[in-house]
């Protein structure tokens, strides 16, 4: 006789099933669970480590950042100061230069002016001399007896000083001063 | 010779539930940390998953009986989600564990043996009995509940794998051969969704059950955020 099974019963398999279920529950609590859950633990206390570093990294960051617009800011200051220092420098030393020129150029002026009314005075000592020389010369030629040299030296001089003696002879006419052209010629 | 016979064992049913604890067994042991690197990969990424699905789930339990919450639904899970889709391996000779009575009963008995287990550990004897006692006039229905939650947990499991088994066999019944594999194989594909449902109701149940009986340290079904610092 045949006898059908109540599929609602449990028979003794459950207890090879809650064994076997035991054992391997046994297993993955002792060995298996916990080792993943320590290194997920492990990984996360890393991950939040880690994040606090980057965290921290990057406060310094923006301290080194706030540190570096700072420095900037001081070096814009500086500069600008050494800038305008400089401006001041050279301003100054335009107008000290300019000022150093234009007293060389009085003092040249001076003594180029000097020295023309030098040259211009022995050119007219020369000529009258030589216009003296002349006249007595031509005189004596002239007259055939000696003259005298003080007289006609005298009246060459009037006549040399006179109208007619500097158009004749522009070396005796005294040079014109250059010194009152200066000022105008100075930037 | 009667009590002999009334000794009756299901070998396909033994012989598959011990394929799936070793199948079990194993892959929990492959998934473990060892020189692999931290990155979690494969089998190891799911099971990692599944526990800290549990570890978020029983968030407000005592740290001291947490680890232990965790691993018996995670075995659950795993257990019970390889015992139901073993039948769905193509040419497996064996059949689902889990549609059969005996295996869902031993699962809900030895879960809810844990549990009572862990309640007496925690709360010590008499404490454990008290929170029967209180109010004292709801004790009867407290310890039938206590009762009755085993058989819920292993009807509804069993249930749910044995209707899903007998449909697969309808539908090679009723159905000719070549009509029959598209049904079978959409059925199939419901069962794998079925059965990774019904294991995590298995699991999220146990957890919750553990809840009932162990004191709460605060907390919710949620874990409260993790301690990521701000940026």
């Amino acid at each position: 006789m045949m006898t059908t099974r109540n599929f609602l019963v449990p028979d003794a398999t459950f207890f090879i099933e809650m064994a076997a279920f035991i054992a391997v529950l046994a297993v993955m609590s002792r060995y298996v669970v916990p080792r993943i859950r320590n290194a997920m633990a492990e990984r996360q206390n890393s991950i939040v480590a880690a994040l606090a570093a980057a965290e921290a990294a990057e406060a310094r960051t923006e301290d080194a950042e706030a540190e570096a617009a700072r420095i900037r800011a001081d070096a814009r200051r500086d500069a600008r100061a050494i800038t305008d220092q400089a401006r001041a420098v050279r301003d100054h030393l335009i107008a000290e230069g300019r000022t150093a020129g234009v007293e060389e150029y009085r003092w040249l002026a001076g003594r180029a002016g000097r020295e023309l009314q030098r040259r211009s005075d022995l050119s007219s000592r020369r000529f009258r001399q030589q216009a003296r020389t002349a006249a007595i010369t031509a005189a004596q030629a002239y007259l055939g007896t000696d003259v005298d040299v003080a007289s006609l030296s005298r009246l060459v001089d009037e006549r040399l000083d006179g109208g007619d003696g500097n158009r004749a002879s522009p070396a005796g006419k005294a040079a014109p001063s250059i010194s009152p052209h200066v000022p105008a010629m100075v930037p | 010779m009667s009590a002999l016979k009334a000794v009756s064992i299901q070998a396909d049913i033994a012989i598959a539930t011990l394929a799936v604890g070793v199948l079990v067994v194993t892959l929990g042991l492959l998934a473990r940390p060892g020189s692999r690197p931290a990155t979690p990969r494969g089998i190891r990424l799911l099971w990692e998953m599944s526990i800290d699905v549990a570890d978020r789930a029983a968030a407000d339990l005592p740290d001291e009986v947490r680890g232990r919450v965790t691993a018996t639904a995670v075995t659950l899970f795993w257990f019970v989600a390889a015992a139901n889709w073993l039948h769905l391996i193509p040419g497996s000779p064996l059949p689902a564990p889990t549609s059969d009575i005996n295996l869902t009963l031993a699962l809900a008995l030895t879960a809810m043996g844990v549990v009572h287990l862990t309640g007496i550990q925690v709360r010590g004897p008499r404490g454990y009995w008290r929170h029967y006692l209180s109010p004292w006039w709801l004790a009867p229905v407290k310890i039938a509940e206590e009762a009755i939650k085993p058989m819920t947990l292993a009807l509804r499991l069993f249930g749910m794998v044995f209707a899903s088994a007998l449909m697969l066999l309808l539908i090679g019944e009723i159905l000719p051969t070549p009509a029959a594999v598209v049904p079978h194989v959409l059925w199939s594909l419901f069962d794998v969704f079925i059965g990774a449902i019904q294991a995590f109701i298995f699991a999220l149940l146990t957890i919750l059950y553990f809840q009932a009986v162990l004191p709460s340290s605060g907390g919710g079904l949620t874990r409260p955020p993790r301690p990521i610092p701000s940026r």
